[in-house]
């Protein structure tokens, strides 16, 4: 058992720095680097390029990420664990497998974790008895099974632990908790007990810190953003860990950014429900308990952190098609920027009406006022407003509508309010609009399975 | 006299599925105090009554991340 792992953030969304990873492999010493790559809409948006092409559905960059960094990662013996897998991790695992053979490694154990995808058997549950009730209205899934995009179980660190066990040196899951990648390989190498919840809980805060990349390290940081150096160089967080619990959030020396109580303590604060239940497969963290010290040098202690049982429950989430919405904007120059943007507005609602189209809604923003914060916007003296970007959204289950409305925007511009620009890339495209349907299931219906690749 | 939540506080927002969560976190101890007293459940609503319903996918921000900062416009009367 060792006495401390440095654990590596590398993503904090699919879409992130590319070269994050690889930074984290190269810049200084780590033991792990943990990805997240999976956010609900990514669920949808893989299961459907699987139902295109079987071979597909995980986190295409993966592949070309691993051949930068697998010869790097198995000299230093740096594990990688990733949700990257997301609907087909198999199929990913075999992508890396084959980047491992041209790549001439002689060893390499890749697990993947299944189990997680319900899709397929939603009938199977509904019939004995599951019938994933919706966490926020209560509602049965019966009317919806067959509109189903994607459903996916949140497993926790456990898959991840018997992973390691059995040798893996990458690991590659399905949906997995993001906090779970993270508390794994802690409960792996410290020997930790799953009944101590605390320490449970301890690794879950990690994991939160961790999960959203350079969130902690400086990146989108409200507090005094200016005083961030060298953003253009942000290092991402390192979870230093301990047995008995403590964390020391860092990042590689010569790095920018800043690892401080303030960057550290705006990631604890985000995208949480109930601060003193966070609910994870793996345990109930207790974020009222959590206490930061801030050792400085980019080094803040994270500590005291305490946890309840976990539920017998594990999070599922569904999705599936519920109409269109498309957008479109348009920017209008000074004089009366703003008078003129919702002028064409105007013009633009009526012509819409007179035209009969269907739309459940139509949203109006003026880009440079109240985009961001709505009514809480502060009036603006005109004469000082240089520019303003009218946008305007729709939502409607009738595709036909939404095409038309892409159609009435360009005409606004010689046909309603002057000095207006913007209008390029062609008629806006209606877009799915995904509904998310967040419920429970009882632990004893599903089976995380983890099944090893070996290096032929 | 009023003080803007801005001068005393940070934070940072994002969604959480259909709901956003707004965090803010007090740059001292003074500071912590007033948001205690002051940032009650009912001045947040009454702050936030004010945005209206309708759907989130069609906001420009329909993620909430700008949330934080709307609600440390706040002035709070100390």
């Amino acid at each position: 058992l060792k006495d401390k792992i440095r654990i590596a953030s590398g993503q904090g969304f699919w879409g992130d720095l590319i070269d994050a990873p690889y930074n984290q492999v190269t810049k200084g010493e780590v033991d792990y680097l943990v990805m997240d790559y999976l956010a609900e809409v990514t669920m949808s948006i893989l299961q459907k390029q699987k139902m295109r092409n079987p071979n597909l559905g995980y986190a295409r960059d993966l592949p070309d990420l691993m051949k930068r960094i697998l010869p790097i990662c198995v000299e230093k013996g740096i594990k990688v664990i990733t949700n990257g897998g997301g609907v087909n991790p198999v199929a990913c695992a075999d992508a890396i497998l084959d980047i491992a053979m041209n790549l001439q490694v002689k060893k390499l154990d890749i697990a993947v974790v299944m189990g997680d995808d319900i899709r397929d058997n939603i009938d199977g549950l509904i019939s004995s008895g599951c019938e994933l009730k919706n966490m926020d209205t209560g509602e049965s899934i019966i009317p919806y099974k067959d509109k189903l995009v994607s459903a996916n179980v949140y497993f926790g660190a456990f898959p991840i632990v018997e992973a390691l066990e059995r040798g893996a040196d990458i690991v590659i899951t399905g949906r997995t908790t993001d906090t779970g990648l993270t508390l794994a390989p802690m409960i792996y190498e410290f020997g930790w007990d799953k009944n101590n919840y605390d320490l449970m809980a301890a690794g879950t805060v990690a994991g939160h810190i961790l999960e959203c990349g350079a969130q902690s390290s400086g990146g989108n940081f409200m507090g005094d953003w200016k005083s961030i150096e060298n953003m253009a160089e942000i290092g991402f967080p390192i979870a230093e860990a301990y047995p008995n619990g403590d964390v020391i959030i860092t990042k590689h020396a010569g790095t920018g950014g800043k690892v401080t109580f303030e960057t550290v303590a705006e990631q604890l604060v985000y995208e949480i429900g109930d601060p003193t239940s966070y609910i994870t497969p793996d345990c109930v963290a207790d974020f009222t308990s959590i206490k930061l010290e801030d050792l400085g040098n980019d080094r803040v202690r994270v500590y005291d952190v305490k946890g309840k049982e976990a539920t017998e429950y594990y999070k599922v989430s569904c999705s599936y098609s519920d109409g269109f919405s498309a957008a479109a904007s348009l920017t209008y120059s000074w004089p009366d920027a703003l008078t003129k943007a919702k002028a064409a507005d105007k013009i633009l609602r009526m012509r819409l009406e007179n035209l009969g189209l269907k739309f459940e809604e139509i949203r109006t923003e003026f880009v440079g006022y109240n985009s961001t914060h709505g009514p809480l916007a502060v009036e603006l003296d005109e004469d000082k407003i240089n520019e303003i970007m009218l946008r305007v959204a729709v939502r409607s289950k009738d595709y036909e509508s939404l095409k038309r409305f892409g159609m009435e925007i360009a005409p606004l511009i010689l046909t309603g309010p002057p000095s207006v620009t913007g209008f390029a890339g062609g008629r806006p495209r209606p877009s799915e609009v995904i509904a998310y349907w967040p419920a429970l299931i009882r632990k004893k219906m599903v089976e995380p399975r983890v099944k090893i690749l070996e290096l032929k | 006299m009023k003080i803007k939540l801005l001068n005393i506080a940070h934070g940072r927002s994002g969604d959480k599925g259909d709901a956003a969560n707004v965090g803010i976190i007090a740059y001292d101890d003074k500071g912590y105090e007033i948001i205690k007293k002051h940032l009650t459940i009912e001045r947040v609503k009454e702050h936030f009554k004010l945005g209206g319903g309708g759907t989130v996918s069609l906001k420009h921000d329909a993620q909430g991340k700008t949330l934080a900062a709307a609600l440390l416009r706040m002035e709070i009367d100390i």
